[in-house]
């Protein structure tokens, strides 16, 4: 087993390519594309519910990296796929809390937008 | 080994039973008050306004019966020095130290409930949602601690977190209220991911979701299978509790949600949210980068987390302190005055990564003692601001203390001895959590980390005793009501039971730091 992360990307990319199969590297450069693209909504949208979706792409990125470590990286255990099912409950109750807290907003102020929230000074 | 869902594969293993949920009773009562509060408060009328006096102190008396047995409980297996105990397939693992945070948790709690009956009632929300939320955020919180698994670290930080959420942004017609609320939800969701994205690196890179087979096998010469997958999860993993510990810079929600919230909800916030999460940081750090724990198996974990640790303690005590300065309301003060305590425990933290197992000096000790007159200065604090409050307003600003101690000479005098404490003049608790956590960090080498914390309490003085001079020296401004206190016994009872206690742990230091050092890692 290699002991870096990045030597073993650089091993199995070309392995898995050659074999025609989709090997575990795939997975971690799809869940890392989509982890940053969370990041991305996250930073740059104000739209609460914008933020909120960014927030979903995060949690369901790390369950991808869960699954891809269960299905490559351990070959016996089921545990990374038990914490996704986990992980899918929880953005399902983060999702509503957050509409919730928005609907508040929207009572508040008459909008959605995350600057207008402004009467505290951070 | 494969941590805990082996049981799938192997159907003769034991299965869980009852010994498992009894060792976590503690949870279980605080979980069960909550549902009876949120049950029992369908039984109760409305009082027709004016709101009476009492309210529906039915609600607070069953809460704080509940955070009473809990804390029992937890002090009984205190007492009885019970073994350290690990069930549910080694999901939750309960020693002295889970038990004294969960102590803390649970103290913070019963403040938080003991104040909450009047602010709620002088807002007119009143509810049971309100006594729930509070009781099982203090349920997931001692679960938090408990847990020695990837699962329920995870499972727990997030249900704390969603009850904390709401309760910031409980006050819901008020905007700040909304506003803290959301600012925190997406600055929580956000490092949610980054704690979570680093849980998933830990995982991938040892194979396994327990924590102790994980740390285990490390120090145990075995090296993880990609290390340098594992320090990466273990910067993501320390990223993510620095924002729920409110560190430098990712401190961002601190201000803004203690003030958004209700007074007593901050106090709760900052005593209870915090005390979980440094047992769950200190845990982490000790399991992965303790002196002798983690061994030959995976030296760079070590080196990783200590110089993140340390990094964040020096920048945190250094912002804190000096934010606190500029401040004009005194919620917004004593909120970087709580980041500024951040970084003193995160020094502790450091010292505690110095800890030989077995050796003289146990993992913690000086912060477990600094957390516990912390606990009760920043309870104090906030709900005596939240005492003096009227209507839906909290006492906030620092001129609206000018000349409370001609109108209020007992909760002047509670405020200034806390406020004493805060910046650690001898002889108060405050006082010795400073000298134990500093002691300890030069003990083990870090002088420069000692060195940063007692310049930084130097510059922390000025801004406490910006506040006793208001107070006692400044006359009062016209205008601001003085509101009539006498149906406010909760809040009037947690403030002196605060204050009494911040001077009973001034005088003696020395029972209470034994306890400490009884209840650290081993």
């Amino acid at each position: 087993m290699s002991t870096g992360f990045l030597p073993l990307l650089l091993q199995a990319a070309p392995a898995a390519a050659s074999a025609g199969q989709v090997g575990l590297t795939h997975y971690l450069v799809v869940s890392a594309i989509v982890f940053g693209l969370g990041l991305l909504v996250v930073i740059t949208r104000r739209n609460a519910i914008a933020l909120l979706m960014g927030l979903e792409l995060l949690l369901n990125s790390v369950g991808l990296n869960f699954v891809a470590f269960a299905k490559f990286a351990t070959r016996d255990a089921v545990d990374g796929q038990v914490i996704t099912i986990f992980l899918i409950v929880i953005a399902a109750a983060e999702a509503s809390l957050a509409l919730a807290i928005t609907l508040n907003i929207f009572n508040n102020l008459n909008t959605v937008e995350v600057d207008e929230a402004r009467s505290l000074k951070g | 080994m494969n941590g805990l869902f082996t049981i799938l594969d192997a159907p003769a293993a034991p299965a869980i039973g009852w010994d498992d949920l009894g060792g976590i009773l503690p949870v279980l009562v605080l979980l069960a008050t909550g549902s009876l509060a949120l049950v029992l408060d369908l039984f109760l009328k409305e009082e027709a306004s004016p709101p009476v006096p009492a309210g529906k102190w039915p609600l607070s008396f069953v809460s704080l019966l509940g955070t009473a047995v809990a804390g029992a409980l937890l002090c009984g297996h205190i007492g009885a020095a019970g073994k350290p105990w690990s069930g549910f397939l080694g999901a939750v693992q309960v020693d002295l130290f889970s038990d004294a945070i969960g102590l803390i948790v649970v103290l913070g709690a019963a403040f938080c409930l003991l104040g909450a009956g009047d602010a709620l009632r002088r807002r007119g929300i009143e509810q049971g949602e309100f006594h729930a939320l509070v009781l099982y955020a203090a349920a997931s919180m001692v679960l938090f601690v408990q847990s020695a698994s990837l699962v329920m670290v995870f499972l727990s930080l997030e249900a704390l977190s969603m009850a904390v959420y709401i309760l910031t942004a409980f006050q819901r017609d008020e905007k700040r209220a909304v506003e803290g609320g959301l600012k925190y939800f997406v600055l929580g969701g956000l490092s949610s991911g980054f704690l979570l994205l680093g849980l998933a690196f830990i995982y991938g890179a040892t194979r396994s979701t327990n924590l102790t087979d994980i740390a285990g096998a490390l120090a145990g010469g075995q090296p993880p299978a990609d290390s340098s997958l594992l320090v990466a999860g273990l910067g993501l993993t320390l990223i993510g509790l620095a924002f729920k510990v409110g560190a430098f810079p990712f401190h961002a929600w601190v201000p803004d949600a203690y003030e958004g919230a209700m007074s007593v909800v901050t106090g709760f916030m900052a005593v209870a949210v915090k005390a979980a999460s440094f047992g769950v940081l200190l845990r982490v750090a000790v399991l992965f980068g303790g002196a002798g724990a983690s061994g030959p198996g995976s030296p760079e974990a070590r080196g990783a987390l200590l110089a993140g640790i340390s990094g964040l303690a020096v920048v945190t005590m250094i912002f804190g302190n000096l934010a606190a300065l500029a401040q004009s309301s005194a919620k917004r003060m004593l909120a970087y005055s709580a980041i500024a305590h951040t970084g003193y425990l995160l020094v502790g933290a450091v010292s505690a990564m110095e800890a030989r197992p077995g050796g003289e000096q146990a993992a913690g000790a000086g912060l477990l003692f600094y957390l516990f007159p912390y606990a009760l200065m920043s309870l104090g604090a906030f709900i005596c601001l939240s005492h003096l409050g009227e209507g839906a307003e909290d006492r906030e600003s620092i001129d609206s203390l000018r000349g409370l101690a001609e109108r209020h000479p007992a909760h002047a005098l509670a405020l200034l001895v806390i406020m004493v404490s805060f910046a650690g003049i001898p002889p108060t608790a405050g006082f010795w959590g400073k000298l134990f956590i500093f002691r300890e960090a030069i003990a083990t080498g870090h002088w420069e980390l000692a060195l940063v914390g007692i310049l930084t309490s130097i510059v922390s003085v000025y801004y406490y005793l910006r506040l006793v001079v208001a107070m006692y020296m400044l006359p009062q401004e016209g205008g601001l009501p003085a509101p009539s206190l006498e149906a406010r016994i909760g809040g009037k009872l947690a403030l002196a039971i605060a204050a009494i206690a911040v001077v009973l742990v001034g005088l003696f230091p020395g029972i209470f730091f034994q306890i400490s050092a009884a209840c650290a890692l081993r």
